[in-house]
């Protein structure tokens, strides 16, 4: 039991004795690197591929407030017609 | 390795990074990357993996600089980057290795067997603790997330307690008690190995 014991507070206390390690030179040359790396993938795009991107994705908007918009617009009409039928069937019906 | 820069204050930081954004960030590679590296190889033991770890943490700090407004500090934004790059990048590795090889998960009823890594580095560990080290660590794996960051930051890479609440966004008391419930669970866990193994 006191074998046991000994065991694991020396297994705790091997946590405690972890130096802290410097940052490997590779290592620090690739994150000094990372701003021109980002700089270098956004370069790559060509500015043509960027705005046909932007073209369509305001051409899909564009589409879907139409489409949104009329089918609004006859969702209204729709429901006027409706309430005229009634009336008049209801009226011819007096 | 860069020489080191004495760091900013946190509005003088913003400042800079509205003035230039690269020269903000080459600073906070020099004041921060030893304590990312440190934190990033506690969590993952493996020199590669850290490696690359740590460079997609500062790929995301880079890419999102510019959202920084100091509302917590900036040694709290960057470690809350660095742990969630950490837990995405064990979920992912864990993803691959069940199915593979490299590792074993065994339950039995209440307890958890650590898992067994086969790729244990640290370069911080002596080599009379490596075997040690490597026992600790599996057992520090099988610990609730939130005992797991105290444990580490408080035990193994040596932060105060109020340090250690500061990075997780905690008060002390609370910091307290999880390095209490992480110290317990440990225990059961060792000796639940050592009855095993032993």
């Amino acid at each position: 039991m006191e074998h046991k014991d000994n065991w694991i507070d020396d297994v705790m206390s091997s946590g405690e004795r972890i130096n802290r390690v410097p940052v490997p030179a590779s290592l620090m040359e690739r994150l000094n690197a990372i701003p021109s790396e980002i700089k270098a993938t956004y370069d790559r795009i060509p500015k043509r591929t960027l705005w046909l991107a932007a073209a369509s994705i305001g051409l899909l908007i564009a589409l879907n407030l139409f489409s949104a918009l009329s089918s609004s617009a006859d969702e209204k009409s729709n429901a006027q017609s409706e309430f005229a039928d009634t009336y008049f069937s209801h009226s011819k019906f007096l | 390795m860069g020489s080191k820069l004495h760091p900013l204050e946190d509005k003088d930081f913003i400042k800079l990074v509205r003035k230039n954004k690269d020269q903000a960030f080459q600073h906070l590679v020099s004041s921060y990357s030893e304590r990312v590296y440190n934190t990033c190889i506690q969590m993952l033991r493996n020199r590669e993996d850290t490696e690359d770890l740590v460079q997609e943490v500062f790929t995301s700090i880079y890419l999102s600089i510019d959202s920084f407004e100091g509302k917590s500090k900036l040694s709290t934004w960057i470690h809350s980057i660095a742990l969630n790059k950490s837990r995405e990048f064990i979920r992912n590795k864990t993803r691959q290795k069940r199915s593979g090889i490299h590792t074993t998960l065994e339950r039995d009823d209440s307890h958890i067997v650590p898992i067994r890594t086969i790729d244990f580095y640290h370069p911080g560990v002596q080599l009379e603790d490596q075997e040690r080290a490597k026992i600790l660590f599996d057992a520090i794996d099988q610990l609730a997330d939130q005992q797991r960051q105290a444990y580490l930051l408080n035990k193994v890479e040596g932060y105060s307690y109020a340090e250690t609440a500061e990075l997780l966004e905690t008060s002390v008391s609370s910091v307290e008690s999880l390095l209490f419930r992480a110290k317990k669970r440990l225990k059961e866990l060792l000796s639940d190995y050592y009855e095993k193994n032993k």
